[in-house]
């Protein structure tokens, strides 16, 4: 086709109706003529109009023909076969439900996940040109750890900015949080501590006022300033534009905000809720932020125009190499390899989690949304083939081929465009609630960006789901369109039972209804599979013994500054804060350590008075606990010989210590380890062999870490008050509900220090639930497409298996007439239904196990070939088959001979 | 009565291209001009001859343009264009190479 006669057919479009009367009147002149001619002929006027009529032919017939010769069939014609289509459909409600539901759900969950993966893989911050970010970072690699990535000093990343400077642009940013409040109601924030020229690097600028100059990075300034997000400003100060100059609290220190940044950005941990230079960080959170040569804080550099990736990966490389041990705080033994990387945004964001659950999550929609589109297609072909009558009957009469074969898929595309519409519709809402939350596999040091958390549709989403549905529209009408244009008139008219679903197609010849079910019930024998490894994961690190006894006890965070109390006046401060909740009615008990069973632990090294000091690749690493004299009261765990610790063991007092069952086991087996001393190396308070503690007593083992880590039990307790640093989780006992208790500790924790604030509070069954959050997320997930899949699969089997009993009626009527039982009968039918599901299974076996491998990581204690799984979901796939081909066997034998002998 | 022979669509096209280079006409009495200059062996019924025209209009051979004829009708003339005229010498063309081809065939004679 010419652009000529493209634009003339778009023309004949616009035009349409004014053609239709050009058309309507070029015909009745023709016919007037002829009367004319007639009349002429000698007869009377109405005479000569039918024999007009009569020569000219199938008017109707004709004008549609012209009406195709001409092209498009106009707007006006499209309208009617839109309505003649929903006429259609309303004629099958069932049908239309049944397809429009299941696009939904396909098309939905198709875009649902890949929203979830897209915020967590690959969703851009709300920064401009967020390609040529970097991440500079330092990497050790050693035979013990694998590669460990780490941040840089500050020292170091001020000399990392001079050295790069002329390729790339850098500022350096840490997570920090505080207390934060405006004028009382103090709550515990996230937000960033960052160099001054953060937001310069990342060209994003204040709504509101400004952000920080270079010179305002020293701790004395005459009126420290804060930088604001956006929803912190809404909230605190209603918006109002007068709260640049205003004051804002953090960490019980007053400061000036500045300025507040646009909607929707929180910094590149996408949580800030302000900002505070590093000079001020020195005040508020941490005196030796500055100063330290601790390795923690990350740098985030622009490259500038012109630069490639390599050239800048090669100057910090330079950097790093003529840095050399002084980027890490203690020099890595020999044998361990140091190096610089320069990440992209995209490689910092993903987890070793996120890497692995991601495509395992996109397979299983994938996989249940071709499920959902086989079952559609074929719904349509039954829909289109049993339809191949009336199609034939409405041609005949003067519909014309092509315009008939066009509204026959115009009603069916019309159900699926808006199934899909439903399903993308569902999807953001679904999204937008946070029924799924996004941030579920955690992150590496950029956290996952949810689509739609922030106000405002996400273009790429919506745009994956338009494509999903199109994609939908053509893998599902595909086949019927095929179809439709192969019917010729005569085949229609005919009738009979032949067909792509004839008598002879259900059962030997493989014909295209009976590939998609074998398809269907293949993927759901694989979804069901992976479903149950999934569930039975989450069975297992449910059951798995964590040791303490966790019902009513109430946990939360106390964060003061650690520039407020250093690890000197930190016990006395704790020991405080310990008395005051154990004075709250309702309070058995309270302990304090460095993190809550499950939720993970602090670890340190080791070393045992008396024996020679190992290898540096050999010394062993220990759980770290700086507890309260009741904390095994509190957790439940029992003491096994010698003593817990008790008031007596303060400040002044001997050093001592108490070990699990396991540590006991593995440093000290066969032997007491009471009476022996041990000692934690620098940075501990038991830095050498004289501040050594002596093992008092043994309890028993307990789970400080995330269960699947499989971390081994070595747990060393020691009283928080002979050490402890003032950032503690606190472990309360209760009579009652923990939580009811929220408000009278709170009060006792603010009447010891009122900048204080109870962050998270939570019972300990929460935090362990949590520790198994992920676990649970998937099985709930893969279980839930595994029950979708087994219904899918089963209503496709049974309306193929129903359809082709429908075609074959007269065949039945035959058998039971020349003398079939019914019982043969059924086992026929049954018989050749099932071959498609058990075919499903074998072929679902074999990819289930060849996809194990991939899923591995993600079980626990369970094998990816699992024959308890495998069998049960080959049962549960069966069984759901044999339900969906009983009804239409039992149909079948009830097929009277003669009304079958007589049809037709 | 001359028999009628079967038509093929593309003969049609051509015939009616052909008729059209003289004088611009209408459908009726475009039917009855196939009739009289083919000596009534060839009869076009509407069925054929109608979509016939839209077609060669859609394809831009054709024009049409509605007239007041002499007794105070409206009729719809179609009329070559230059593209037509084009398309016709090319059939033409085209035409009398399969003559000749298939009167070699047919008879054994050189051309």
């Amino acid at each position: 086709m010419t652009i000529r006669e493209i634009l003339r057919r778009l023309w004949a479009t616009i035009g349409a109706r004014s053609a239709e009367r050009d058309m309507q009147r070029e015909l009745r002149e023709h016919l007037e003529a002829a009367a004319a001619r007639f009349q002429a002929a000698g007869m009377t006027p109405a005479d000569a109009m039918t024999a007009a009529r009569h020569e000219f032919g199938n008017i109707g017939h004709i004008a549609e023909q012209m009406r195709d010769a001409r092209g498009f069939t106009g707007l006006a014609d499209l309208g009617r076969d839109v309505r003649h289509g929903l006429r259609t459909l309303a004629r099958a409600p069932a049908f239309t439900v049944v397809v429009t539901a299941t696009v939904a759900l396909g098309v939905g969950a198709l875009t649902t996940a890949f929203a979830i993966a897209y915020g967590a893989l690959w969703r851009q911050p709300p920064v401009p040109a967020a390609a040529t970010l970097r991440l500079p970072l330092v990497t050790i690699t050693s035979a013990r750890y694998g590669i460990e990535r780490m941040g840089w000093s500050y020292p170091n990343t001020r000399a990392l900015r001079s050295a790069v400077e002329p390729v790339m642009h850098t500022a350096s940013f840490t997570a920090a949080s505080a207390t934060v409040s405006r004028a009382g109601d103090p709550e515990f924030a996230p937000g960033e501590v960052v160099a001054p020229e953060y937001f310069d690097v990342l060209g994003v600028q204040p709504v509101l006022g400004r952000v920080f100059r270079q010179d305002e990075d020293g701790p004395g300034i005459a009126t420290p300033a804060v930088v604001l997000a956006h929803d912190e400003w809404r909230t605190r100060f209603a918006g109002d534009s007068a709260a640049v100059g205003a004051m804002y609290r953090v960490n019980g220190n007053e400061l000036s905000v500045i300025g507040v940044m646009p909607a929707g950005f929180r910094g590149l941990t996408n949580r800030a809720r302000f900002w505070i230079t590093t000079g001020m960080a020195t005040r508020l959170t941490y005196v030796g932020y500055q100063t330290t040569n601790q390795t923690f804080i990350s740098v985030v550099g622009r490259m500038r125009a012109g630069v490639s990736h390599e050239q800048a990966a090669d100057a910090v490389h330079r950097f790093g190499a003529a840095a050399g041990d002084a980027l890490f705080e203690d020099p890595p033994d020999g044998s361990a390899r140091t190096g610089t990387a320069l990440l992209t945004l995209n490689d910092a964001r993903a987890g070793r989690v996120a890497l692995k659950a991601a495509p395992a999550l996109l397979a299983a929609v994938t996989a249940l949304y071709l499920l959902a589109c086989a079952n559609v297609a074929n719904l349509m072909l039954g829909h289109t083939v049993s339809r191949r009558r009336e199609r034939a009957v409405r041609a005949a009469l003067g519909g014309g081929v092509r315009r008939v074969a066009w509204q026959s898929l115009v009603g069916s595309l019309a159900a699926v465009l808006a199934g899909g519409v439903l399903g993308v519709t569902g999807a953001a809402f679904v999204l937008r609630m946070q029924v799924i939350p996004a941030g579920i596999w955690g992150g590496g040091l950029i956290r996952s960006l949810a689509p739609f958390a922030d106000p405002g549709a996400d273009v790429t989403v919506v745009a994956f789901g338009t494509a999903v549905i199109a994609l939908t529209a053509l893998l599902v009408l595909w086949a019927p369109a095929v179809t439709v244009a192969r019917d010729s008139l005569a085949n229609g008219l005919r009738g009979g039972a032949r067909g792509a679903s004839g008598a002879a197609a259900t059962r030997r010849r493989p014909t295209l209804r009976g590939a998609l079910v074998v398809i269907e019930a293949t993927l759901a024998m694989m979804l069901l599979v992976g479903g149950g490894l999934l569930a039975t994961s989450f069975a297992r690190i449910r059951a798995t013994e964590v040791g303490v006894s966790r019902t009513n006890v109430l946990t939360f965070w106390i964060r003061p500054s650690e520039a407020r109390y250093p690890p000197n006046r930190a016990p006395a401060f704790v020991a405080r804060v310990v008395r005051e909740i154990e004075r709250v009615p309702g309070v058995e008990a309270v302990s304090v350590d460095g993190g809550a069973p499950v939720a993970g632990s602090a670890r340190g090294t080791m070393f045992i008075v008396g024996r020679p000091i190992p290898a540096p690749n050999d010394i062993p690493m220990v759980r770290r606990h700086y507890v309260a004299p009741n904390h095994f009261r509190v957790l439940g765990i029992s003491l096994l010989r010698g003593r817990g610790f008790t008031a007596l063991d303060d400040a002044g007092a001997p050093r001592v210590a108490v070990v699990s069952a396991s540590a006991a086991e593995r440093f000290w087996p066969g032997a007491d380890p009471i009476g022996q001393r041990i000692w934690f190396g620098p940075g501990s308070g038991y830095d050498t062999p004289d501040s050594a503690a002596t093992i008092v007593g043994i309890v028993s083992d307990a789970q400080y870490d995330p269960l699947d880590q499989r971390a081994s039990a070595t747990d060393i307790y020691t009283p928080f008050t002979q050490f402890t640093y003032v950032s503690r989780a606190v472990l309360v006992r209760t009579t009652g509900h923990p939580l009811a208790l929220v408000p009278a500790v709170r009060s006792a924790v603010q009447a010891v220090d009122p900048d204080v604030a109870l962050v998270e509070p939570r019972t300990l069954e929460d935090v362990i639930g949590n520790s198994w959050a992920r676990q649970r997320f998937d099985a709930q997930v893969f279980a839930t497409f595994a029950v979708l899949a087994l219904l899918l699969a089963a209503t496709g089997l049974y309306a193929v298996v129903a359809h082709g009993v429908a075609q074959r009626t007269r065949e039945m009527g035959i058998r039971a007439a020349l003398g079939a039982r019914r019982g043969a009968i059924f086992g026929l039918i049954f018989r050749d239904g099932m071959t498609f599901p058990a075919i499903g299974v074998a072929a679902g076996t074999v990819g289930a196990l060849a996809c194990g491998r991939a899923l591995q990581t993600l079980l626990y204690e369970v094998g990816p070939a699992d024959p308890l799984v495998l069998a049960g979901a080959a049962v549960l796939l069966l069984a759901a088959a044999a339900v969906a081909c009983v009804v239409p066997a039992r149909r079948a034998t009830r097929a009277d001979p003669m009304a079958a002998l007589r049809a037709e | 009565m001359a028999p009628k022979t079967a038509l093929v669509q593309g003969t049609l096209d051509l015939i009616v291209l052909q008729l059209l280079s003289g004088e611009p006409t209408n459908g009726y009495d475009l039917a009855n001009r196939i009739r009289v200059v083919s000596r009534d062996a060839l009869r076009v019924n509407a069925g054929s001859l109608y979509p016939a025209l839209y077609r060669l209009e859609a394809r831009g051979w054709i024009t049409a343009s509605w007239h007041t004829t002499g007794n105070n009708r409206r009729a719809k003339v179609y009329a070559l264009t230059a593209a037509g005229r084009r398309q016709l010498a090319a059939d033409r063309r085209e035409w009398s190479r399969f003559a000749s081809v298939l009167s070699i065939i047919l008879d054994g004679r050189r051309p």
